[in-house]
């Protein structure tokens, strides 16, 4: 049974990270450039979702799913202005001065969230509360079920945005090759700030799920922002089923490994795995998707 | 190379006493500031600055000449930091010794790295150096024994030389600041000259360095060392300042400040890194009254500055010294230089040579021959496999099938530098010349070839055959002005010297008449059968048959992957074949001749 | 009055002058053909059209307006239908994908434009699910061409279209566009292939060197002797 809870914490921890790479592969395809700020992005929704649940006036206990629409209304306005601020003044520029900007930017939030919430660790009241739930001798909380139902609703939702609307499609085309996607009429800055507000919705909505799992702190940032960079290049560079594959798979290298072996040893592991698999497959596990522009 | 003609190459450009001028007014400021009026806080954080400029001047080298965006340049200061500090505590060793020994060490890992992920593009490079950066910090929080974990180690003792102490506070300034002006003018020294050239060309194109004859693999290669070697160096000074060494030295943060202190400053010019590492390292003590939240004005300063300049504060205030008055002169060309080819006894063969992409096959069974001397034309409508073949011949490309030989040597597998060093040079369909550099200049990047001499000396030997290849194609007089200020048909000719300054046996040209006037056409006919004339073979893609009609001994026709006619251009052009695949099917010719 | 005019465009490519002096004119319900060799301008042309390529002088007027300065999604809005050399396809996404999201109508009106592509090409309704990367060479350009019509444009404009096609679809792609133009959408087609090209179009302008050297009814341009030179030198 063992392995059923590993797998399982495995599971659970993966979700979160997908949402994570979720939102960096879009900034990514819609701007060709690598949002640096997108782990403190994720540690400002999981603050604010802490924020909320105290100052929210429903009761002692606020569960974190009433507070998560707000979460994501709040920090998709904070990615559109995210763009207007460190994406569009350089969109011209050498795409290196974005890397800079997104860092920048990364550092005052980091500051910000610090001196307005402190130093600390603090985690988020969970989804749900309730007794532990044991499921033919696996032991389940609901939160873990709960973080579960929210990550593949979050993902799920984003899919069917990007697959059944037209918004998506436009967003897509976009991404695949912005000057074709305006000759047929698709208003293409527009899109790559819509693709902002998104991504960062999905960061916010990953930093209230790792609040509520484990514990944010405004260091969280950089390690979150280099799972996602992990998991898109594994995943191959824009694919986004291939950033999930690779959210996945880091979750699952890491509990599985760290149930062998001491947690820093786990962790070197999993940057030698990454070098590995760049020296045998150079452009990720999965490839690169077909169609990008070169 | 007499020294007379040494003196009249210096003098073709100008020095402005403009600059020095205002690196010794930067220089005397700072020590004026620094012994006069800093107190000891002041000192050190100013002492740490100097590490930092010998940090970011390393990382030019890879980053900024080279482009390649190496996230490992805080783990070289890191090691390089460790390595000396452990040497200190635990061994006792002279301080001198322990900057040699960071100095071996940090190369020593850079060059493992370097082994497997050199030839990783962008992204993955980027990130494989963030992993072994990851890597290196896990390590040193870790190994308790060597490192003492992550509360580190104190007691590091202070900087002496030669069995004599260095006085905290000015002395530390002084030793650090001296190191820094020495690496500055040895980073002058290894990128002044050509391979300063070289590097724009091989980070804005790479494919055309590599026709060119230019190793860009052993160029990231030898500039991710010396990275390494300044990174170091930075370590090894900082730490007997500060005095502990603390997991802190390879936190990612100090790759963040050096890639800031770079993009501020400016990405290749050595002022940049003094600018960046003065602006943004004391940045924080500037902010003290927020107390503690200076670094969220540190992060508004940072955006604003890649926001107003995103090339660099150094580029900015280079504007902003005036330009010397002085025209630069255009020197003769040398008579001693033959750009004729060394033999014109072998002949450039294609033997059945095949190439597919995915499903497609772009070429079959193709076969053709270019002797020394004569110009064969390759004719084919859009998507035949021209340019395909072209790329195959110098090796862009690898063929799927058959071989391309150069008399005795086979050239198929070959790198594209070493197929361009043993005699083929090519030009492209769109020029493809080094942006911000002059036309000699890229000229001369053809000549990079190693050679005796300091680099004034070579620099002056390559422009002796640069100068006689711009001569040659009738484009000296441009050889001082930008490329990019160019206009189209003169490039051409450039892109056609460069070819040229490699002396090749063999040059491949890609459509040279696109977007050239009619006058311009038959200009560039007249200096390509003189070229011919030397014994230089030519092998030419166009479409403009007025053009490569009267110019070609051969033609040959390309469709769809196959050779369809070759021979005398007359026969070629009213084969039936040939007429159909240019005008389509059915296509009647009526009154031809 | 022309549906679409140009006067004395010149487009520069970085240092080239791509295009020199260009003048033409395309009445609505036109097939008009330009022709010449490649590197000639004729992409060049098309693309500055779509407003993919700033005009460095001359001017371009479209449905009775000015097109100086409009971006390329605003000309798609006024109606004009670009399928590019290369077709440029979005390769990740299905053939229903690639039309509707060239339509900028309603649901209803979508279907009834995609069903009316269909009926046009009905090799991609057999394909409708599929990624547009596993379309073979031909399927690509009926999607192109079916893309750009999902706008329902009053100005189609074609790059290559007979690009790399097999003879049979060559056939087949002429009697298409001959039905687009009778349906009243003017057509404006580059092309090398100079069978086809007189073969669709009604008019001709020959290019050679980014200069416009000779137009005329398609049917007169045959046997003129300005056309075999800009291809065959002679």
């Amino acid at each position: 049974m063992e392995l059923g809870q590993l797998l399982l914490n495995a599971l659970v921890l993966g979700a979160s990270y997908a949402l994570v790479a979720l939102g960096f592969v879009l900034v990514l395809n819609a701007t060709a450039a690598v949002n640096f700020a997108h782990g403190e992005l994720v540690m400002a929704g999981g603050m604010l979702a802490v924020a909320l649940a105290t100052v929210l006036p429903l009761g002692d206990v606020v569960p974190g799913l009433l507070v998560l629409p707000l979460v994501l209304v709040v920090m998709a306005g904070a990615g559109l202005l995210f763009s207007l601020v460190a994406y569009f003044p350089l969109r011209r520029g050498p795409p290196v001065s974005v890397f800079i900007s997104t860092i920048a930017v990364g550092i005052m939030l980091q500051h910000a969230v610090k001196a307005a919430m402190g130093p600390a660790e603090r985690a988020a009241p969970p989804l749900l509360a309730g007794p532990q739930l044991d499921l033919a001798g696996l032991i389940v909380s609901r939160q873990a079920l709960a973080t579960l139902a929210v990550a593949a609703l979050l993902i799920g939702g984003t899919a069917l945005l990007l697959r059944r609307t037209q918004f998506g499609r436009r967003l897509r085309a976009s991404a695949q090759d912005p000057e074709m996607a305006r000759a047929v009429g698709v208003p293409v800055r527009a899109m790559i700030a819509s693709s902002f507000a998104l991504g960062t919705a999905l960061a916010g909505a990953a930093g209230l799920l790792f609040a509520n799992s484990y514990f944010v702190s405004p260091e969280s940032g950089g390690n979150l922002m280099i799972k996602a960079y992990i998991a898109v290049v594994i995943g191959g560079w824009g694919s986004v089923p291939g950033a999930l594959a690779g959210a996945l798979l880091i979750a699952l290298f890491e509990v599985g490994v760290a149930a062998w072996l001491s947690s820093p040893v786990a962790e070197a592991a999993l940057y030698g795995a990454l070098l590995l698999t760049l020296v045998l497959r150079p452009q990720g596990l999965f490839g690169e998707p077909v169609g990008r522009r070169v | 190379m007499s020294a007379a003609r040494l003196r009249a190459m210096r003098d073709m450009t100008p020095r402005s006493w403009l600059r020095p001028a205002a690196w010794a007014v930067a220089a005397l400021a700072l020590a004026v500031y620094a012994f006069a009026f800093a107190d000891s806080y002041v000192l050190r954080v100013l002492t740490l600055t100097g590490c930092y400029a010998i940090l970011v001047m390393g990382y030019q080298f890879v980053f900024g000449h080279l482009g390649a965006l190496s996230l490992a340049q805080g783990t070289f200061f890191g090691v390089g930091a460790y390595t000396a500090a452990l040497l200190g505590l635990k061994a006792g060793t002279p301080y001198l010794l322990n900057i040699a020994a960071a100095i071996v060490v940090t190369v020593a890992l850079a060059a493992l790295i370097a082994v497997p992920v050199r030839r990783l593009k962008s992204h993955y490079f980027a990130l494989a150096t963030l992993g072994i950066a990851e890597v290196v910090l896990i390590g040193a929080r870790n190994w308790v024994d060597l490192t003492g974990g992550g509360d580190g180690l104190s007691g590091v003792p202070g900087m002496a030389l030669f069995g004599v102490s260095v006085p905290r506070g000015w002395g530390e300034f002084a030793v650090v600041w001296g190191a820094a002006g020495l690496l500055a003018l040895l980073a002058r020294r290894l990128q002044r000259g050509l391979p300063m050239r070289v590097h724009v060309l091989a980070r804005e194109d790479p494919i055309a360095a590599a026709a060119a004859g230019i190793d860009t693999d052993r160029l990231r290669f030898n500039a991710f060392l010396w990275s390494a070697a300044y990174g170091a160096v930075a370590g090894a000074l900082a730490v007997p300042v500060v005095r502990v060494i603390s997991p802190e030295v390879v936190e990612f943060k100090v790759m963040v400040a050096c890639l800031a202190m770079t993009v501020v400053g400016g990405r290749t010019a050595i002022a940049g890194a003094f600018i960046g590492a003065l602006l943004l390292y004391p940045l924080p003590e500037w902010f003290r009254f927020l107390e503690d939240h200076y670094l969220i004005a540190y992060g508004a300063v940072l955006l604003a500055a890649v926001v107003l300049a995103p090339d660099g504060l150094a580029g900015l205030l280079g504007r902003l010294l005036p330009k010397s008055p002085v025209r630069p002169t255009v020197p003769d060309p040398p008579d001693d230089i033959s750009l004729a080819p060394a033999s014109t006894s072998v002949d450039l063969a294609i033997e059945t040579v095949g190439k597919r992409f995915g499903g497609l096959t772009a070429l079959a069974d193709v076969s053709l021959r270019v002797a020394p001397g004569e110009i064969v034309g390759l004719i084919g409508p859009n998507g035949a496999g021209k340019t395909t073949l072209a790329n195959i011949v110098t090796g862009q490309y690898a063929a799927d099938a058959g071989q391309v030989s150069l008399g005795g040597l086979a050239l198929t597998g070959l790198a594209a530098f070493r197929i361009a060093r043993a005699g083929i040079a090519r030009t492209f369909q769109t020029p493809a010349l080094a942006p911000g550099l002059s036309a000699l200049d890229n000229v001369a990047t053809a000549c990079a070839t190693p050679g005796r001499g300091g680099p004034e000396a070579r620099l002056a030997r390559a422009y002796d055959r640069a100068i006689a290849a711009m001569a040659e194609t009738g484009v000296l007089d441009h050889a001082h002005v930008d490329v990019g200020a160019l206009p189209h048909a003169v490039r051409r000719r450039v892109e056609l010297a460069r070819a040229l300054a490699l002396r090749p046996r063999f040059i491949i040209l890609d459509e040279p008449a696109a977007g050239l006037t009619a006058e311009e056409i038959e200009g560039l006919a007249a200096t390509l059968r003189g070229l011919a004339r030397t014994g230089i073979g030519f092998l030419i893609i166009d479409h403009d048959m007025g053009f490569l009609m009267p110019l070609a001994n051969r033609l040959a026709c390309l469709h769809e992957g196959r050779l369809i006619a070759e021979g005398p251009s007359d026969a070629v052009s009213n084969d039936p074949a040939v007429v159909e695949a240019y005008l389509g099917p059915d296509f009647h010719v009526t009154g031809a001749g | 009055m022309a549906l679409l005019s140009l006067s004395d465009v010149t487009v520069r490519h970085g240092a080239i002058a791509a295009v020199r002096d260009a003048s033409l004119a395309v009445r609505a319900g036109d097939c008009v053909a330009l022709v010449g060799a490649n590197g000639a301008g004729k992409s060049t042309l098309l693309a500055a059209i779509m407003g993919l390529l700033p005009v460095a002088r001359g001017a371009m007027s479209f449905d009775g307006a000015a097109l100086d300065g409009l971006p390329p999604e605003r000309r798609a809005a006024r109606g004009i239908g670009y399928a590019p050399e290369g077709r440029r396809v979005f390769a990740g996404m299905s053939v229903r994908e690639n039309l509707e999201v060239a339509c900028p109508a309603g649901a209803r009106e979508r279907e009834r434009r995609i069903d009316e592509a269909f009926t046009l090409f009905p090799r991609l309704g057999e394909r409708v699910q599929a990624n547009a990367w596993r379309l073979s060479g031909g399927e690509q350009q009926m999607l192109a061409i079916a893309r750009a019509l999902m706008g329902a444009p009053k100005l189609l404009l074609l790059d290559e279209p007979v690009l790399g096609l097999a003879a049979g679809l060559r056939a087949e792609l002429g009697a298409r566009l001959r039905e687009i133009a009778a349906g009243g959408t003017a057509v404006l087609l580059a092309e090398q292939s100079v069978t086809f090209a007189l073969e669709v179009s009604t008019r001709a302008y020959v290019m050679r060197t980014g200069a416009i050297v000779a137009q005329g009814e398609s049917a007169d341009l045959w046997n003129d002797p300005v056309l075999k030179a800009a291809f065959l030198g002679r």
